[in-house]
């Protein structure tokens, strides 16, 4: 896999640890172990249709994808979260979509990342 | 150093934990406002605090103006993180208090950079407080607003004998006590008795010259040392001070909000130096104070003065 294709950014993510690979590896397991809920969580906003938890739950995703600099997943969470701010939901089930095949991407990436090390 | 992090999102939470903790912070971790806010107020709070914008419950910016509206506690250096992109606005953050905002991911490089700040404002902090407390502590003036301290009186009483040995001035040394003191702290709790000492402190203050010292030797105790005071005058200055300070009611405001008129009098004892008397501090209190006492035992509200005038005392030259 090339850089260009990596879901996420290893060199500035270990930059934003101070280099200790260590900690990213905890890191990619706790990401691995909390991603499905907080996919869930979006999930089940977007199907009540309650934009106040959208917002919210969009929001711990995109923190929480950032730590690993995943540039794409994180661009996505953010216009979820964004819909969710402005009540407007019309685009989220598409933009829901397009993040669950990021997220699997990310995770792939992760876990690979994280056995590896 | 102790730091305060409250991050809600856990990666980011144990992101910082370990990269702080790595450069020797001692971490205490909060998962939303609240569990900050408890930490902060709690028992040796961090003076240091990281705080998320957005978190459940009570966010960033409203746990910061929560703690820049307390008293009471040292400085707390407040940085706040916020989301790259977001609508998170810096500008209100600054307004909230935060003394600096740092956008998320961290760069460690920049966060540490920033906590050299920091530290740098905490020290300046720490030494300012140190500074008032030392200033407090050596100030001239005691407990009662215009009043010097024990130390101080005395120092003056000491300077005023030296004058005296020196070149024969008379020096006039009163002692006065307000009378059954114990019973105002007593009714009406120390706001009450303060109150008191600082009317009785401007009463007395009010009935003498600018070059007579006073100050406070204890609670209620005051100390005068009356400069070039005459033989003789020594007994009249002290029955003026005793009936100004006695005059009328003092009227004083009670921690309650309540209002009250607290009635004193006050006892006081006299001593005349002379160029040829005994002018050892020591003895010269000793007297003074037997002669105050003697005025209590005589029943209060009334003057005392030992250190018999001599045939040649000039006449009264005291004036309020």
């Amino acid at each position: 896999m090339t850089a260009a294709q990596a879901s996420w950014d290893l060199d500035a993510a270990l930059q934003s640890v101070d280099g200790d690979r260590e900690l990213l590896v905890e890191m990619a397991e706790l990401f691995l172990q909390d991603s499905g809920q907080l996919l869930a969580e979006i999930g089940q906003a977007i199907q009540t249709g309650d934009a106040a938890a959208l917002h919210r739950s969009a929001h711990t995703l995109k923190g929480s994808v950032s730590n690993f600099v995943a540039r794409e997943a994180r661009e996505t969470a953010l216009q979820l979260e964004m819909m969710g701010r402005s009540g407007d939901l019309t685009g989220a089930p598409a933009r829901f979509n397009a993040l669950i095949t990021e997220m699997q991407r990310v995770e792939t990436d992760l876990s690979e990342f994280a056995r590896a090390t | 150093m102790k730091v305060l992090l409250a991050e809600d999102e856990a990666i980011a939470r144990l992101k910082m934990e370990k990269i702080l903790t790595k450069w020797g912070y001692e971490v205490v971790s909060a998962k939303d406002g609240p569990a900050a806010w408890a930490i902060l107020r709690g028992p040796d709070p961090p003076s240091l605090a990281i705080l998320d914008w957005m978190m459940p419950k009570l966010d960033g910016v409203a746990v910061s103006r929560i703690v820049r509206k307390r008293t009471g506690y040292p400085y707390t250096y407040l940085i706040m993180l916020t989301a790259r992109g977001g609508h998170e606005d810096a500008f209100l953050a600054i307004e909230a208090g935060v003394d600096d905002y740092l956008v998320k991911p961290v760069d460690p490089e920049h966060l540490r950079s920033r906590l050299n700040i920091a530290h740098r404002v905490l020290d300046l902090h720490e030494q300012l407080s140190n500074t008032r407390e030392q200033m407090r502590a050596s100030s001239a003036e005691g407990p009662i607003p215009g009043l010097l301290n024990r130390e101080s009186i005395l120092a003056a009483l000491e300077r005023e004998l030296l004058r005296t040995r020196r070149g024969g001035t008379p020096v006039g040394v009163l002692m006065a006590e307000l009378d059954r003191f114990r019973n105002v702290s007593e009714t009406h709790g120390r706001t009450g008795a303060s109150a008191v000492l600082a009317e009785v402190g401007r009463r007395l203050r009010s009935a003498l010259r600018a070059t007579d010292s006073l100050g406070c030797l204890g609670d209620g105790e005051f100390l005068i040392v009356a400069a070039e005071c005459h033989p003789g005058q020594a007994a009249p200055l002290a029955e003026r001070l005793r009936l100004r300070v006695s005059a009328e009611p003092i009227c004083v405001t009670l921690q309650d909000g309540e209002t009250e008129e607290i009635s004193v009098t006050m006892s006081l004892g006299t001593f005349d130096v002379q160029r040829d008397a005994d002018t050892d501090s020591a003895i010269l209190l000793s007297e003074v104070q037997k002669a105050m006492q003697q005025a209590k035992r005589d029943g209060f509200d009334r003057v005392c003065a030992v250190g018999a005038p001599s045939k040649d005392a000039v006449p009264l030259l005291v004036t309020a």
